[in-house]
């Protein structure tokens, strides 16, 4: 396979996970408001923290508002990362690589980019936006089986799911590192009697709820769901679970040890410490650690396929 | 007859399937007794039925527009245009003799010029060539083959002759569409298919690997065969990626190939570089190379003319070939038969004046409102005068344009393109069309021509333009076998 196609559809794949995402992250957003208290300034900044835009949002945008920092993550094409352009970015990177992938997710992703061309104007009302958001997670869900009912376990395949596992381990650190500073900082008083209902928040921007229930057992709390999200090794959108997975994937790929090693290091520093028992700053640094890992891996990636 | 064929009548021009007569010819009777007991809703069905193949065979063109580049459907109409394989036959002697004598005097422009050397060819005209490439000067590339892939445009005038209106011996491009084309109206029209001996045109791309693996300097092992494309923005894209599936070679952009000290062409791929050893090159010559060509060209690969002089890499079409591809030089065809094959013409040229001989560009002048003036190095229909259609300050601008460059000009008499019935709103009108057919020229053997070709078809009536940019669209070509009839 061509290097270049190679990184275009690593990219597809990082790109439609990425869309998907922060959909997801936007409605369960939404959806928290509404327990929260009347009073609480709930703080919309935090999404733009997650993302990693801060600059870029208080340059184009004059307030934090909800409209302002939906406009952004949702339809704003100067945002590289709102949905919007990674629904764009996704299809210039399939452009080219079309005929390796089910000819449907070509058309799924078209179709998608011109939906939210449209419909990403109309989300200020949030019941539009989350039926907008829905959409964008179905169409996304739908690619995804596509991909993996319809695709030979191929190299194109392995470069594809390389880019959702290692993107999805990126998105989910980023929620935790963002989350895991406002709830478990003892001065922010007045989210102290919402800290379960904010942990279920980030467990359900990842989907993680219904199987935290089930396999953690436990009453949902800051320990436990970070052990969770970053360390389970069943739950497919744990750090773990996701490197790991992205780990199975490089293997059937050639010349692969440095970016395995790569990603062990990683599992290791997820094995020697249990980020369960963290706290505080130790928290933050760890998650910042594991942050620098995953740029790792991504640049290892990047210099061993993309770049000869 | 039914509604269809009734009030179907072509004045003034030679008509594909009926003679002036009003009767079907022989080639085309049974289709139109076939297609005459269609009703109106029948019709619509089979044509809706061609929309939705294209549609989910993803049939498309890129078109340019303010809003960016959009894949559009590709045009097609179901009626397709029939011609006698007997004819056929003729024509495709025809263009065997012509590309053959085309790649002699395209090797022999970057060797010897003997041409010029005995005063056939005018050393002024080669002088001011804009595709000649000095740069090409003796190379000798596998079997002397420089135009391996040729379209040569095909037209009927009002008798119902054909002539050859040009030599695409760049990056011609359509044979895609003609391969497709037939998929459709077979999808259409199957059982027509079991009724006709129609033949058959689907081996272009066998054709073609075969042709392009014969060329690799490696013949002890499996030639690694890539197609080189512009890129996604390209309008023949779909062409690019269709061609390379066919083959089954990879379809490459400039920067995924490099040429290591070794003066040897090389892909990126992620197992790490991979010898490459034919290139079928769908970038125009000037951008291959920024280090010999153009310096500002992305589409290329730095050291490519290197790997391709040094023997190491075969190049289809050869960097150089466009140097025939110029509508003055297509002017002296007729001489190019004759002094290097010793034979005359098998196809004729439609009749044309050189605005360089002081004679011809005279005629022209007192002429523009009667003819077709043409730029020498345009396709596409740009850039052209229709003389019957202009405006007197058209034909001031080129009356202008011809004194200042004559070299860059030729005219031709406005043909009465022949027309073929095509299904326009329901009811079977007469269009104008050409004729597209693509030659492959191999070491050692024979010309491959397709049979048949790409029918264009201009849907506005009256009009003359069949590009598909501009309003123009397909049909199925159908080379029908004589003793069928």
């Amino acid at each position: 396979m061509l290097s270049r196609l190679a990184q275009n559809l690593f990219w597809a794949g990082r790109y439609i996970e990425r869309a998907e995402s922060t959909s997801r992250l936007i409605n369960a957003t939404s959806l928290l408001l509404l327990d929260m208290p009347r009073a609480t300034a709930f703080d919309w900044r935090a999404l733009i923290e997650i993302v990693g835009a801060e600059d870029l949002f208080a340059q184009r945008y004059p307030d934090d508002s909800e409209a302002s920092v939906m406009r952004f993550l949702v339809a704003d094409r100067l945002h590289p990362s709102s949905i919007a352009s990674c629904l764009a970015n996704a299809r210039e990177n399939l452009r080219s690589a079309r005929d390796l992938v089910p000819r449907e997710v070509w058309e799924d992703i078209n179709g998608l980019h011109l939906f939210i061309a449209d419909e990403g104007q109309h989300i200020d009302s949030r019941l539009a936006r989350s039926r907008v958001m829905d959409h964008v997670v179905r169409n996304a869900r739908h690619m995804a089986g596509l991909i993996e009912s319809g695709m030979s376990r191929d190299a194109a395949y392995d470069m594809f799911m390389l880019g959702v596992q290692i993107e999805r381990a990126d998105m989910t650190t980023r929620i935790i590192d963002v989350r895991s500073a406002d709830l478990l900082d003892e001065q922010i008083s007045e989210l102290r009697p919402y800290q379960s209902v904010l942990w279920i928040s980030v467990l359900k921007s990842l989907s993680a709820f219904q199987m935290y229930r089930r396999h953690v057992r436990v009453r949902v709390n800051g320990a436990g769901v970070v052990r969770f999200l970053l360390a389970d090794r069943a739950f497919p959108r744990s750090v773990r679970f996701c490197i790991e997975a992205a780990a199975g994937h490089l293997a059937r790929l050639p010349s692969a040890s440095q970016c395995i090693a790569a990603i062990d290091d990683a599992v290791q520093r997820l094995e020697e410490t249990d980020p369960g028992n963290l706290t505080g700053y130790r928290l933050s640094e760890f998650l910042d650690r594991m942050q620098i890992e995953l740029n790792t891996i991504g640049e290892t990636i990047q210099t061993r396929y993309f770049q000869q | 007859m039914n509604d269809l064929w009734r009030d179907y009548r072509s004045p003034g021009f030679f008509d594909e399937a009926f003679d002036d007569s009003g009767q079907p010819r022989r080639a085309a009777e049974a289709l139109v007794r076939y297609l005459g007991e269609f009703g109106r809703d029948e019709l619509e069905t089979r044509r809706a039925a061609a929309d939705l193949a294209i549609k989910s065979m993803g049939i498309t063109f890129t078109v340019y527009s303010d809003a960016g580049m959009i894949d559009r459907a590709w045009p097609f109409d179901i009626l397709p245009r029939t011609i006698p394989k007997h004819e056929w036959d003729r024509v495709r002697e025809g263009l065997q003799q012509r590309v053959t004598a085309l790649n002699m005097f395209v090797a022999d422009l970057y060797a010897d010029q003997r041409i010029v050397a005995d005063g056939v060819f005018p050393r002024e005209v080669l002088a001011q060539s804009v595709n000649f490439r000095p740069e090409c000067v003796g190379m000798r590339p596998p079997g002397d083959i420089w135009a391996h892939i040729c379209g040569s445009d095909l037209v009927r005038d009002g008798a119902g002759d054909i002539y050859v209106l040009e030599d695409n011996l760049r990056v011609p491009s359509g044979v895609s569409y003609m391969v497709e084309n037939r998929l459709v109206s077979k999808r259409v029209f199957p059982e027509l298919f079991a009724q006709h001996h129609i033949l058959p045109v689907d081996d272009y791309a066998s054709e073609l690997l075969d042709s392009l693996n014969a060329l690799s300097p490696r013949q002890d092992v499996t030639p690694n065969v890539v197609v080189l494309t512009p890129g996604v923005f390209n309008s023949a894209f779909f062409e690019h990626v269709w061609l390379a599936g066919q083959m089954g070679a990879e379809l490459v952009q400039g920067s995924d190939l490099f040429v290591d000290s070794d003066d040897c062409v090389y892909a990126r791929k992620i197992d790490g570089p991979q010898r490459v050893d034919v290139i079928y090159r769908r970038v125009d010559d000037a951008f291959i190379d920024p280090e010999v060509f153009r310096a500002d060209s992305m589409l290329g690969t730095p050291g490519l003319m290197r790997a391709w002089r040094a023997g190491n890499v075969a190049i289809a079409n050869a960097p150089g070939a466009g140097v025939a591809d110029d509508k003055v030089v297509y002017a002296f065809v007729p001489e190019i038969i004759r002094y290097y094959l010793d034979q005359d013409a098998k196809l004729a040229n439609v009749p044309s004046w050189l605005c360089m001989k002081d004679d011809h560009r005279a005629h022209v002048l007192d002429n523009l409102d009667s003819l077709v003036v043409k730029p020498a190095n345009e396709s596409g229909g740009y850039g052209m005068l229709i003389g019957p259609r202009s405006s007197a300050t058209e034909r001031k601008q080129f009356a202008d344009l011809i004194q200042r460059n004559p070299r860059n000009y030729i005219a031709q008499p406005t043909l009465a393109l022949s027309t073929v019935p095509t299904l326009i709103e329901g009811s079977a009108r007469p269009r104008h069309v050409d004729l597209r057919p693509f030659i492959v020229s191999r070491p050692n053997d024979d010309a491959f021509v397709t049979m048949g070709g790409l029918t264009r078809v201009a849907l506005r009536e009256g009009s003359l333009v069949v590009n598909s940019s501009q309003g123009g669209g397909s049909k199925d070509t159908w080379i029908v076998a004589d003793e069928g009839l």
